[in-house]
C-alpha cells in the first residue's frame, strides 16, 4: 500500500505535533499527520471570531441544558457560548474518573492550541535539576542548555512577546517587544523587588505577534490587534497556534498529509524489525480500520491520550504496552495545582485607567526553595497577577431614571486579583489506566483516571494564601479574600507525564531525545513526557523538545540508525 | 437601518429557507430568525406587531397576553425616551429567551409564578391588567413593587429577573454598544496607564 507509506507520521496536529510536522515537511520529509477530529481551517472555519455581542444568542452564556449535560466541560473557563464548539462535550469520549479529574479536550486540527491560554514562559535550570535536588521522581536526562537553543528556536517561529527580565528563575528568551503593564500592575512590581529579596513581578511573556517580523509575516500572520478572543481563532493569526502557523507552513512544502477524523487505536510493532512500523486507525465516522506506515512515529497526541494510546499498543513484546518494559507506563501523572486565588482593591490611580485590550497579565515566577530547601512543602508556585480598574452601573429603580444610570459607566477602585499555579509532584500513586471492560465509540478501552492532591499541595496553597495576603497588604490592597477552590485536578489543563523521561530505561519511558527506550523509532514529545511539572505554563518546552526530538530523529534517520 | 420593505423581504427569504429544511435544522434556524429580529436595535415599526409570539421556547410555557405585559413591563423598566427603549430591541423576547434556555428548572418554576403573583399585584394596586394601565399606574405598581424589594418572594424573584436581563438586553444592544458604550472588536491598541 504504497500510498499507505510516509517518511513519518505524526499523532496529534496540536501544539507539539503541529511543530513536528514543520520540523520534518520543512526538511522534505514526507510526513502525515493524523488528528483525531474534524479539520478546522486557519480563517474559514472560525466561525464566531468577528460576532459582535448582541449576535451571541445567549450573549456568550452556556444554556443550562448544556450545562447539565457537560457538567465536566463546563467548569472550563473558555466554554463559552462563543468556543464552545471547540471543546469535546462529556459524552462524546467518555473516561472514567476513579477519583474526580476534569479531562478538557479540544479534538480539531491544531487541538487546544486554538484555544489556549499562551501564556509562554521557559522553564528554567531550577525546574530541570528539581527531581534529583529534591529526591523526587527521577532526573532529568536533559538539563537547561540542552533545552535552550530549542527555546530560541521556537520562539523566533512563534512569536512570543516579552521583556529581558534577567531572571534565573524564568530565563529571558528571543521575545517580540512586551506591552505595557498598568500603573497598579506597574506599582505591584516594583514594590514586590524593593520589599522583598528573589521575588519579581514580570509582565507575562506570551504568544502573540506585538510586532511581526518577516518569518511571521511569511507565515500569512499579522500583528495582533489586541482583541482578546482568541479562543474564537484569529482572523489575523496574531497568536500562535498550529492552525496560524505551523500546519499552513509545514502544508506549503508539499511533504504534509493530513488527514481528520482519525483515531490513532495503536502504534503497530514488528518484533523481527524490534520497531514500530505505523500505526491503526479507526475513521471517526465510518469507524473503518486503516493503517498507515512510515520510519518514525511521533506522538503527540496530548498527555493522556498519548498515555491511552501506548496503553492500547499491546504485542507479545510489550504485553503492558509499547514500550513499557518498567511498568511506568500511565504512572507518576502529574498537574498543576490552581486552586488558589486571592482578589483584592486598591485606590491609588484613581485618575488612570487602561485603553484598548491586553493579551497577558503579570506573572510573578516561583520564590519558593528556589536556591535550596526552606519550606516544609517541596517545590513552589508562580502566580499569576493582574489589575483592573473596576467599573459599575447604577442599576437602582427603573425608567428614565435608571436609562440615564445605564448609560453612565462609573469608575470605581482597582480590582487586583492573583491565582496560583503549583508545581504537583509526580507519584506512582497518581496514574492512568485502561479500564478493559468499557468500550468506548471507537472500539478503545476506556481510561481510568486516578490523580489526586496531596498534603504537599495543600501546605501550598496554605503558604501562596500567606504570602500573598502578605504582600497585598503591605502594598496598600484592602478587602482581600483569598479562595481555595478544591477544583479536581485537570482543570488547570496542564496534566503531564505517565511516559516520562530519563536516565534509566527501569524506571522511565523515554529516553534524553524523548525516544522510546525500548522501541526508538517511536517519540512522544507532548506533554506526557515530562518527569516534573515546574511552576511554568508547559507548552513552550513541548514545542522546544518536539522540534529538538524532530531534528535528533532526522540525523538518526541520515546515519541510517532509524 | 433596514427600510421595511427590505426587513420582510429578508424575513420572507428567511421564512423560504426554514420551510425547506428539515425538522431539526428548522428548529434552529426558528431560533436563529427570533434572534435576528430580537437582536436587531431598530425593528421598523411596521414590523413590531407581527414580531410577538414568535419565540419558540423549549422549557417553559408563556400566552400572548403574557409576553405583551412582559414587553411593556420590560419597557416600562427601560422606556423609550430619544433613544431606544425596551420595545425598540425586543428585550422582552431576550428575557424570555434567557429564563427559558439559561435559568434552572427550578428559577423557572418561580419565575412563572412570580408572573402570576406580579399579575396579581397590579389588579390589586390598580384594579386593571398591567397592559391596561397608564404609564403613571404602570410607575406606581413598579414604585410599589421596589419598596418591598427586600422581601423574598417569587414576585420579588419575578421582577429581578426581568430587570436583570431587560437591562442587558439593553446593555448588550447593538444600539447601546455602537451608541452608547462603542464595543470595538479591533481595539489595536493596549495602553496600559492613560488618565481616567
Amino acid at each position: 500500500m504504497p500510498n499507505n507509506t510516509f517518511d513519518v507520521i505524526v499523532i496529534g496536529s496540536g501544539i507539539s505535533g503541529g511543530w513536528a510536522a514543520k520540523e520534518f515537511t520543512e526538511k522534505g520529509l514526507k510526513t502525515l499527520v493524523l488528528e483525531r477530529g474534524p479539520e478546522v481551517k486557519h480563517l474559514r472555519d472560525y466561525p464566531t471570531t468577528n460576532k459582535m455581542p448582541w449576535e451571541f444568542e445567549h450573549r456568550n452564556e452556556i444554556p443550562q441544558e448544556i450545562k447539565d449535560a457537560n457538567p465536566i466541560i463546563s467548569k472550563c473557563y473558555a466554554f463559552r457560548e462563543d468556543a464552545q464548539h471547540f471543546f469535546v462535550k462529556d459524552n462524546e469520549h467518555p473516561y472514567v474518573q476513579d477519583k474526580p479529574f476534569d479531562w478538557i479536550r479540544g479534538y480539531q486540527t491544531g487541538g487546544k492550541s486554538l484555544m489556549w491560554a499562551r501564556q509562554t514562559q521557559r522553564w528554567s535550570e531550577y525546574d530541570f535539576e528539581g527531581p534529583a535536588r529534591d529526591g523526587f521522581a527521577v532526573d532529568w536526562p536533559i538539563r537547561y542548555k540542552d533545552l535552550a537553543p530549542w527555546y530560541s528556536h521556537v520562539e523566533k517561529f512563534a512569536g512570543i512577546s516579552g521583556n529581558k527580565d534577567g531572571l534565573g528563575v524564568l530565563p529571558d528568551g528571543e521575545f517580540l517587544p512586551s506591552l505595557d503593564m498598568n500603573c497598579v500592575e506597574n506599582y505591584f512590581s516594583d514594590f514586590v523587588s524593593k520589599n522583598y529579596n528573589g521575588r519579581h513581578v514580570i509582565y507575562g511573556r506570551c504568544a502573540h505577534l506585538t510586532v511581526p517580523q518577516k518569518i511571521h509575516l511569511d507565515q500569512g500572520r499579522a500583528q495582533c490587534q489586541k482583541r482578546n478572543l482568541c479562543q474564537r481563532g484569529c482572523p489575523f493569526g496574531g497568536y500562535f497556534s498550529s492552525n496560524s502557523s505551523t500546519l499552513p507552513w509545514a502544508e506549503k512544502t508539499g511533504n504534509l498529509t493530513m488527514i481528520s477524523g482519525a483515531v490513532v487505536h495503536s502504534i503497530i510493532y514488528d518484533e523481527k524489525k524490534n520497531s514500530a512500523t505505523g500505526v491503526r486507525v479507526i475513521d471517526a465516522n465510518t469507524k473503518k480500520s486503516t493503517e498507515y506506515f512510515a520510519k518514525v512515529i511521533f506522538l503527540n497526541a496530548a498527555a493522556i491520550n498519548s498515555n491511552l494510546i501506548l496503553l492500547n499498543s499491546t504485542s507479545s513484546r510489550f504485553p503492558n504496552g509499547l514500550g513499557n518494559d518498567s511498568g511506568v507506563l500511565g504512572k507518576y501523572f502529574a498537574f498543576h495545582n490552581y486552586r488558589a486565588r486571592i482578589s483584592g482593591k486598591y485606590d491609588g490611580f484613581l485618575d488612570k485607567t487602561t485603553d484598548g485590550r491586553s493579551h497577558t497579565s503579570a506573572y510573578l515566577p516561583r520564590f519558593r526553595n528556589v536556591e535550596k530547601q526552606e519550606t516544609d512543602f517541596l517545590r513552589g508556585y508562580a502566580a499569576g497577577f493582574s489589575a483592573n480598574r473596576s467599573t459599575k452601573r447604577n442599576t437602582d429603580g427603573f425608567g428614565e431614571e435608571l436609562k440615564s444610570h445605564l448609560d453612565k459607566k462609573e469608575l470605581g477602585p482597582w480590582n487586583v486579583g492573583s491565582h496560583m499555579m503549583g508545581e504537583t509532584i509526580p507519584k506512582e500513586t497518581n496514574f492512568i489506566s485502561l479500564d478493559m471492560e468499557k468500550k468506548d465509540a471507537w472500539d478503545m478501552p476506556l481510561l481510568k483516571i486516578k490523580v489526586d492532591y496531596d498534603e504537599n499541595d495543600d501546605k501550598m496553597v496554605k503558604d501562596y494564601h500567606e504570602q500573598m495576603t502578605e504582600m497585598f497588604t503591605k502594598a496598600g490592597f484592602y478587602d482581600i479574600q483569598t479562595t481555595d477552590s478544591h477544583q479536581a485536578p485537570g482543570l488547570d489543563i496542564h496534566e503531564m507525564g505517565g511516559v516520562r523521561m530519563g536516565l534509566d530505561p527501569k524506571t522511565s519511558m523515554l529516553n534524553k531525545w524523548n525516544q522510546l527506550h525500548a522501541c526508538k523509532n517511536v517519540f512522544v514529545t507532548d506533554g506526557s513526557s515530562m518527569t516534573s511539572t515546574s511552576t511554568q505554563n508547559p507548552s513552550l518546552t513541548y514545542m522546544a523538545l518536539a522540534a529538538r526530538a524532530a531534528d535528533y530523529a532526522m540525523m538518526q534517520l541520515k546515519k541510517g540508525e532509524l | 437601518m433596514l427600510d421595511c420593505n427590505q426587513f420582510l423581504l429578508k424575513i420572507n427569504n428567511f421564512k423560504h429557507q426554514i420551510f425547506h429544511m428539515n425538522n431539526i435544522s428548522r428548529r434552529t434556524a426558528l431560533k436563529q430568525f427570533v434572534f435576528v429580529s430580537a437582536g436587531m436595535a431598530f425593528i421598523p415599526s411596521c414590523m413590531q406587531d407581527r414580531s410577538k409570539s414568535a419565540l419558540l421556547l423549549k422549557k417553559i410555557s408563556i400566552g400572548s397576553d403574557d409576553e405583551a405585559m412582559l414587553a411593556e413591563l420590560s419597557e416600562t423598566i427601560i422606556p423609550k425616551t430619544t433613544s431606544p427603549g425596551a420595545k425598540d430591541i425586543s428585550a422582552h423576547l431576550f428575557v424570555l429567551k434567557m429564563v427559558d434556555d439559561c435559568t434552572k428548572k427550578e428559577d423557572q418554576e418561580i419565575f412563572i409564578k412570580g408572573m402570576s403573583e406580579f399579575k396579581a399585584f397590579c389588579k390589586t394596586n390598580t384594579g386593571k391588567d398591567f397592559v391596561k394601565c397608564n404609564g403613571e399606574e404602570r410607575k406606581k405598581v413598579l414604585t410599589d413593587l421596589i419598596a418591598k424589594k427586600d422581601e423574598e418572594n417569587d414576585l420579588n424573584a419575578f421582577f429581578k429577573t426581568v430587570k436583570r436581563f431587560t437591562i442587558q438586553a439593553y446593555t448588550s444592544s447593538e444600539f447601546f454598544l455602537t451608541k452608547v458604550q462603542v464595543y470595538e472588536l479591533v481595539p489595536g491598541r493596549y495602553h496600559g496607564c492613560v488618565p481616567a
